[in-house]
C-alpha cells in the first residue's frame, strides 16, 4: 500500500517504511494522503523476508543499563560508562543540566542518583 | 563532582544503514500555553565498527520514571525505516502502541526554505529536518516573526536532494 507518486521523479523521493508491526504500520498509513511526494511503503514481516530487496533494519538489543553522567573530579563533563569515561561537549552538557533539573523540579530528586553504575548496584 | 543517572542501550546496524533515534517528550501541562505537546531530542551515542556492522550505543541521559518513547529512523540508500520503541525500566522494546506522527520528504528542484515551525527555546524541536545521506539535522536559522510577535526557525535545503522530515503531533493536529 503506497502513495501515489508524481511522474518522472522516482528516483529523487526518499522511501519511506513503515514500521513492520501491523497496529503501528496501520495507523501511521491512516496520517499519509493520497498524492503526497512521499512514497509511503509497508511490508509485512513476511512480506519484507521474501522480497528481493530486503528492508534492513538495526538489531536492537533489548536488554538496557545505566550509566553516571556529570561533572569529574577534574569538573570535566563526562559519561561513565563500564568504568569508562566519555567526554560530553560543553554546550550539550548544559542543556543536559538544563533539562535534569526541570525533570528535578517536576519528580524531586532521585535517590539512584550518584549511586554506581549497574552491576554494583542490587 | 555532581553526577547523575541514565541509561543507555545498543543497537547493531547492518552495512550501509546509519540509525538514529530521538526520545518523544511530552509537555508539562504547565508549558503548553508556549510549547508543543510532544518535543523530540536526539540521543547522543558513540559507535564501534565490527567489519561491516557497526554497533551503536545510545544515551537516554534523562530517562523517566516509568516510560521513555523512542523514535528509530534506520537510513539507507534511498530509504527509511522507521520504528518506534518504549524503554521501560531495564527493557526497550518495539512498541505496538501508535504514536502521532507525521511525515514526508522534500525535494524541490530549487533552493526552498522550509519555515514556519516555531522554534523552542531549549532545543526539543517539533519539525526535524533530515538530511538522509549524513543523517544530520538541518539546524533552523532563527527569525523574529513581526506578525505573530514569536521566535520562529527556518531550514534552508539545497535543490535536487531529498529530505526527510518528520513531527509528532496529535490526530486532530493532522
Amino acid at each position: 500500500m503506497s502513495s501515489p507518486r508524481a511522474e518522472g521523479d522516482n528516483k529523487k523521493r526518499l522511501d519511506i517504511v513503515f514500521s513492520l508491526i501491523k497496529p503501528v504500520r496501520e495507523y501511521l498509513l491512516k496520517q499519509e494522503k493520497d498524492g503526497e511526494a512521499t512514497k509511503v511503503t509497508s511490508y509485512s514481516e513476511k512480506e519484507a523476508e521474501t522480497k528481493n530487496d530486503i528492508i534492513k533494519q538495526p538489531n536492537i538489543d533489548a536488554s538496557v543499563s545505566t550509566y553516571q553522567w556529570g561533572y569529574d573530579e577534574n569538573n570535566l563533563p563526562v559519561r561513565i560508562v563500564n568504568g569508562k569515561k566519555i567526554r560530553i561537549n560543553e554546550d550539550r552538557m548544559k542543556e543536559l543540566v538544563e533539562n535534569r533539573k526541570k525533570l528535578e523540579l517536576k519528580r524531586g530528586p532521585k535517590v539512584e542518583d550518584n549511586k554506581k553504575e549497574k552491576g554494583q548496584e542490587k | 563532582m555532581q553526577m547523575w543517572q541514565g541509561k543507555h542501550f545498543s543497537i547493531t546496524d547492518p552495512k550501509d544503514v546509519k540509525t538514529v533515534i530521538y526520545q518523544i517528550n511530552e509537555t508539562e501541562k504547565e508549558f503548553l500555553k508556549d510549547s508543543p505537546k510532544y518535543t523530540v531530542e536526539r540521543l547522543d551515542f558513540t559507535e564501534e565498527l565490527r567489519g561491516d556492522l557497526t554497533r551503536k550505543t545510545f544515551y537516554v541521559d534523562n530517562p523517566s520514571d516509568d516510560e521513555d518513547q523512542l523514535l528509530i529512523l534506520s537510513f539507507g540508500k534511498d530509504r527509511v525505516v522507521v520504528n518506534t520503541a518504549v524503554l521501560s525500566g531495564d527493557r526497550i522494546l518495539i512498541t505496538k502502541k501508535p504514536v502521532p506522527l507525521k511525515f514526508d520528504s522534500l525535494y524541490s528542484e530549487e533552493e526552498m526554505e522550509l519555515k514556519d515551525f516555531k522554534y523552542t527555546p531549549n532545543l526539543k524541536r517539533p519539525i526535524c529536518v533530515i538530511d538522509p545521506e549524513t543523517t544530520e539535522e538541518i539546524k533552523p536559522r532563527l527569525y523574529f516573526d513581526e506578525k505573530t510577535n514569536e521566535v520562529k526557525g527556518k531550514c534552508k535545503l539545497k535543490p535536487y536532494k531529498s529530505y526527510f522530515a518528520f513531527e509528532i503531533r496529535d490526530k486532530k493536529d493532522i
